[in-house]
């Protein structure tokens, strides 16, 4: 029994799940639960009415309507891992999901859990931002899209009011000779929170010239995943390779506002930063010479 | 106030009334009675309340019962075919002695069950990615992950039988 007392309610409508969102003060979504059940067990979170998601068929699955990838927010981190989408349109996405927390957190963790948590370490932001992924919020009066780089606030803050959903997660179609990489450092290989991780996109001129565009996310090292624009200044309409990778690499530790905290200190994640960049890149590359995304 | 929850357990239809603050392994527990799945660190780390829910392991310490509704769930109780059996997963454990104090056993069979029904032929790296949201504190894994392997082998040959008594015979 956890510490706390409320109602619950699983609405199989969206309406239905605003109303109650909107009518009642004290009113929480609910999606995988994996964070937020703890939440409330610490006091963290002290609801009077936990409105569960997972019954509103159109939050649910991946699909693609004319080019562009739609995630519904309720969709697991296990099924974002085995989706053949995702690994052929968004490699980073995958990479992100695949490792996050365990097995077991990853059949319940859901994307938007992720994303509307808005923990600086949270895994498949970073990826969500360098895709351009447009956020579709909605609630009882109003429904809006917000890009991804602009939906965090800070640690445990977004965009969000407390009565809107996020209602999914557009990816528009990435350019041809573009490839994305996610890659993380943990303590441990599982069951543990990323203590920096740099998530890259690289889109090529052609197969074999030079670096069109770029973006850099980096995870852990600061208040909200951070886009690193003196890296990527550093990228554009340069030869891809191992030393425009490395200035890249340096240029992100600026870009980066690390913390000290029990997973490693500032300097190490600025080290992390710098390492975790340049692979990231050279992973990109590769994917987007070989024709992946 | 309590609210009513059906759900399938062990292949059997339940109807409980439960709190909305109830989670899973609570009612698991104290309303059913089925006290093979364990508490242990009540957050997602430790993995001693893993229990199938519509055949995918998860932790039952972090879903609220009434989020169960409608659904199926198989605890350690549940997982052999009949109850005088145990399932090939359990035998192997047995076996091989991949139990110390058994507070997490309930949790890697569920997890290995789960792993071997989507991937009846795993490497020791696979078996060691699937069991890596269950800890144990005594044994290091290493007859743990060898129990996976070996009932893999068996269940893939058809030769489960309970090869304790076939040595002592």
């Amino acid at each position: 029994m956890l510490a706390a007392n409320f109602d619950f309610l699983e609405p199989e409508t969206l309406d239905e799940a605003l109303d109650a969102l909107f009518e009642n003060d004290g009113a929480i979504p609910i999606a995988g639960g994996t964070d937020l059940i703890r939440d409330i067990d610490l006091g963290k979170k002290k609801p009077t009415l936990v409105v569960s998601l997972a019954r509103i068929g159109e939050l649910q699955g991946i699909r693609v309507e004319a080019g562009e990838m739609i995630i519904g927010p309720l969709t697991t981190m296990s099924a974002i891992a085995k989706s053949s989408e995702v690994k052929t349109r968004l490699a980073a996405l995958k990479e992100a999901a695949s490792r996050m927390g365990t097995p077991q957190v990853r059949n319940r963790a859901t994307f938007g859990g992720n994303l509307c948590n808005a923990r600086p370490a949270a895994d498949t932001a970073p990826p969500a931002i360098v895709a351009g992924g447009i956020m579709e919020l909605i609630g009882k009066d109003r429904s809006k899209t917000v890009p991804s780089h602009k939906f965090f606030l800070g640690p445990g803050k977004t965009v969000m009011r407390s009565s809107d959903l996020l209602r999914a997660i557009r990816f528009p179609r990435l350019p041809p000779n573009t490839g994305t990489a996610f890659v993380t450092m943990t303590n441990r290989k599982s069951a543990e929170i990323t203590v920096t991780s740099v998530t890259a996109r690289i889109t090529l001129e052609s197969l074999d010239g030079k670096i069109k565009d770029a973006s850099l996310c980096l995870g852990a090292v600061g208040p909200v995943p951070l886009t690193a624009p003196k890296a990527v200044s550093q990228l554009i309409g340069k030869s891809p390779g191992p030393e425009t990778f490395k200035k890249a690499a340096i240029a992100a530790i600026e870009d980066s506002k690390p913390i000290d905290d029990f997973r490693g200190t500032s300097q190490f994640r600025k080290w992390l930063v710098q390492s975790l960049t340049m692979r990231a890149l050279r992973s990109a590359f590769e994917r987007a010479r070989g024709g992946e995304f | 106030m309590k609210k009513l929850l059906e759900l399938t357990v062990n292949r059997v239809q339940r109807q409980i009334a439960v709190e909305p603050t109830e989670t899973l392994l609570d009612v698991l527990r104290e309303d059913l009675g089925l006290t093979g799945t364990k508490h242990g660190c009540g957050e997602g780390d430790c993995g001693a309340c893993t229990v199938l829910l519509d055949g995918q392991p998860v932790n039952s310490c972090l879903v609220l019962a009434l989020q169960a509704n409608g659904r199926e769930v198989t605890t350690i109780e549940g997982v052999a075919a009949d109850h005088d059996r145990l399932h090939p997963v359990q035998q192997s454990f047995v076996d091989l002695g991949a139990i110390q104090c058994g507070f997490c056993t309930p949790g890697m069979v569920i997890s290995a069950v789960s792993l071997l029904q989507s991937n009846p032929k795993p490497t020791e790296e696979e078996v060691r990615q699937a069991l890596s949201g269950n800890l144990c504190r005594c044994t290091g894994y290493q007859k743990i992950v060898e129990a996976v392997l070996d009932a893999a082998e068996k269940m893939g040959t058809g030769k489960t039988g309970n090869t304790a008594d076939k040595r002592r015979a």
